[in-house]
């Protein structure tokens, strides 16, 4: 018995070596990606490194909201790669030394995919809402996530405010079109739960008129099956997820999959596997390729148009919106 | 001395040691290291998360919610734990049983339960609706949702009591011609009165920690239907580790004092009792 056991322990020992070929790297994607990210970019990209590299790599993903990951990764959560909705997430990543490198000499400064924020309403559209304006109605119910919890949450509130805003002269103080018309919607929002599938919840259990939200989460829904009519306003944010390597978290082993893997992140296979899950995609190509699945939006704005994310994050939502929710 | 007398002391010394290290292991290690995020950065700013003002209403509203929660409780609570220990009728162990199923499901699967309940698809919602009357998303909602969670505590606390109080005084009541209001507020009452404050306090604590039931039914709307749980969550979310650690440090604290008061106001009339 003990023999058997000095053999087993020795046994497992010489397969190490074999095992170890694998290399094992960590993603963490912020929740909407799941879906693109587990059923095809992945096995995509492990057959892709073994037919050009000859080696297996296994990348695990986790998927929560951005700011949870973010926290993990803070927490000491082992990853190599992130992908977040906000670069405020990543900023504050570098600051605590885990991301050394520059993200934004990724291509398009780091973003690896779009969206834009629209609006999900009742079944053929009853109450006729198409732009942020017609949210500020009296009567009119909207949901949409809480700020503090939600990334998506936070480029809903940039694009209400700047659906209103004149950018070339942004004072987020009272006259400021773009406060006027965060107040007013503001006013109808009835709910702000934890993240965007939970207003889905809330939606579905039959409150509000409208829910503020990616373009891709309410696509994702429809492909469920509702019967929701979205709604694209003319003018409306253009939201990108950026992708970052944490370079603290990287082993020498782990370098050249990982480099690969954010490589990859931009090629046409993933762009065309995000495409398809609701994103818009990068990738000029695919772009061209998906023109007709995603409508076209008349005045589009980025975060850059309210001054980038620190200012933007400051000025809307730290001051104008904190300031609309005191009643 | 005899070995076996001596081998007995030990297991007690080993069984004391074990279950005081466990103890402090899973149970009290967490919370202190809570504490010590709460003043990683000095008292100055514990102390500035705590005036935050939204930090202030969300632990006026907590307080508020489990009072009102408590009150409510107390009422029907000791009117069900009278029911099930008082009379017998058929399906009482299936009620009985019934009872502690708050304890059961998933909170959020309470929120989610509620919010059908009295939404627009409700029955119940859409007769409210039809009178203009919104629910849920607001303080009402928000106590629906509390009174659910901590219902089986008042009715246990209360229940374990009345199992204990002999019938005699209340048949003695009505054989002097007591009505059956009179015996329940002049005899059974008073009885029970241990009960209904050990169900309270426990009510109240488990209420201040509520979270999952809440997040779904208040609208989690800051400085309005924000409770001290979800504005913790909010707060760690935005990367305010101190400031959560700050209010939840808080709302420890006071479950545990509640707690604490709990086991002092019962420990003499336990000994009475035995």
């Amino acid at each position: 018995m003990k023999r058997l056991l000095v053999l087993l322990v020795v046994a497992l020992f010489a397969v190490q070596p074999a095992l170890a070929e694998t290399i094992k790297i960590n993603l963490h994607s912020c929740c909407v990606t799941e879906d693109a990210t587990t059923k095809e970019i992945l096995p995509a990209f492990k057959k892709y490194y073994k037919e050009k590299f000859g080696k297996d790599v296994d990348v695990s993903a986790s998927f929560a909201g951005s700011g949870t990951l973010k926290n993990q990764i803070l927490g000491g959560a082992p990853v190599q790669v992130a992908v977040l909705s906000s670069e405020l997430y990543l900023d504050q990543l570098k600051e605590k030394g885990l991301i050394s490198s520059d993200w934004r000499k990724n291509p398009n400064n780091g973003a690896v995919i779009k969206s834009v924020i629209v609006f999900v309403t009742r079944k053929g559209n009853p109450k006729g809402l198409a732009t942020f304006e017609d949210l500020a109605r009296p009567g009119t119910k909207v949901l949409h996530a809480s700020p503090d919890t939600s990334g998506g949450a936070q480029w809903a509130i940039f694009a209400i405010y700047g659906a209103g805003a004149n950018f070339r002269n942004l004072s987020f103080g009272p006259e400021d079109g773009g406060v006027k018309l965060l107040s007013a919607v503001e006013k109808n929002v009835i709910a702000q739960p934890e993240s965007a599938r939970q207003t889905f919840v809330q939606f579905d259990a039959g409150f509000g008129d409208a829910i503020v939200t990616y373009e891709n989460e309410a696509l994702l829904e429809k492909a469920k099956g509702r019967d929701y009519a979205i709604s694209v306003p003319k003018k409306t944010i253009e939201t990108e997820w950026k992708v970052a390597r944490v370079d603290k978290n990287i082993r020498p082993e782990q370098e050249h999959a990982v480099s690969e893997l954010i490589r990859f992140l931009y090629t046409m296979e993933a762009q065309r596997a995000y495409a398809k899950f609701g994103f818009r995609p990068v990738e000029k190509k695919v772009e061209k390729e998906y023109q007709t699945k995603y409508a076209k939006v008349a005045e589009p704005f980025t975060v850059d148009d309210l001054g980038g994310w620190k200012d933007a994050r400051k000025n809307v939502i730290e001051n104008v919106w904190k300031k609309t929710q005191q009643r | 001395m005899n070995p076996a007398r001596n081998m007995d002391s030990l297991v007690r010394g080993a069984t004391f040691a074990a279950a005081l290290g466990l103890f402090f292991l899973l149970i009290l290690l967490p919370l202190v290291s809570l504490n010590q995020y709460a003043v990683r950065e000095g008292i100055g700013v514990f102390w500035d998360r705590l005036k935050n003002p939204d930090a202030v209403g969300a632990l006026r509203l907590t307080a508020l919610v489990a009072l009102a929660a408590t009150a409510v409780n107390a009422v029907i609570g000791t009117t069900m734990a009278f029911l099930l220990t008082r009379y017998r009728f058929p399906g009482r162990k299936v009620l009985n049983a019934l009872v502690d199923i708050p304890l059961a499901i998933p909170t959020v699967v309470t929120g989610f339960a509620l919010l059908l309940m009295y939404g627009p698809l409700g029955p119940v919602g859409r007769f409210l609706g039809e009178r203009n009357i919104q629910v849920m998303f607001s303080f009402p909602g928000l106590l629906l949702g509390h009174v659910f969670v901590t219902f089986p505590f008042m009715v246990r606390a209360v229940g374990a009591v009345l199992e204990s109080v002999p019938r005699s005084g209340e048949d003695a009541a009505r054989t002097l011609g007591a009505k059956e209001w009179q015996v329940f507020a002049f005899v059974t009452l008073p009885a029970v009165k241990e009960g209904i404050i050990a169900g309270a306090f426990l009510t109240f604590s488990r209420s201040l920690g509520e979270f999952g039931a809440s997040i779904m039914v208040s609208g989690n709307l800051v400085g309005r239907t924000q409770t001290g749980p979800l504005y913790i969550f909010s707060r760690f979310n935005t990367g305010d580790v101190e400031g959560a650690a700050a209010i939840a440090i808080l709302l420890a604290l006071a479950s545990f004092l509640i707690l604490l008061l709990l086991q002092l106001v019962q420990s003499p009339t336990g000994r009475r009792a035995a």
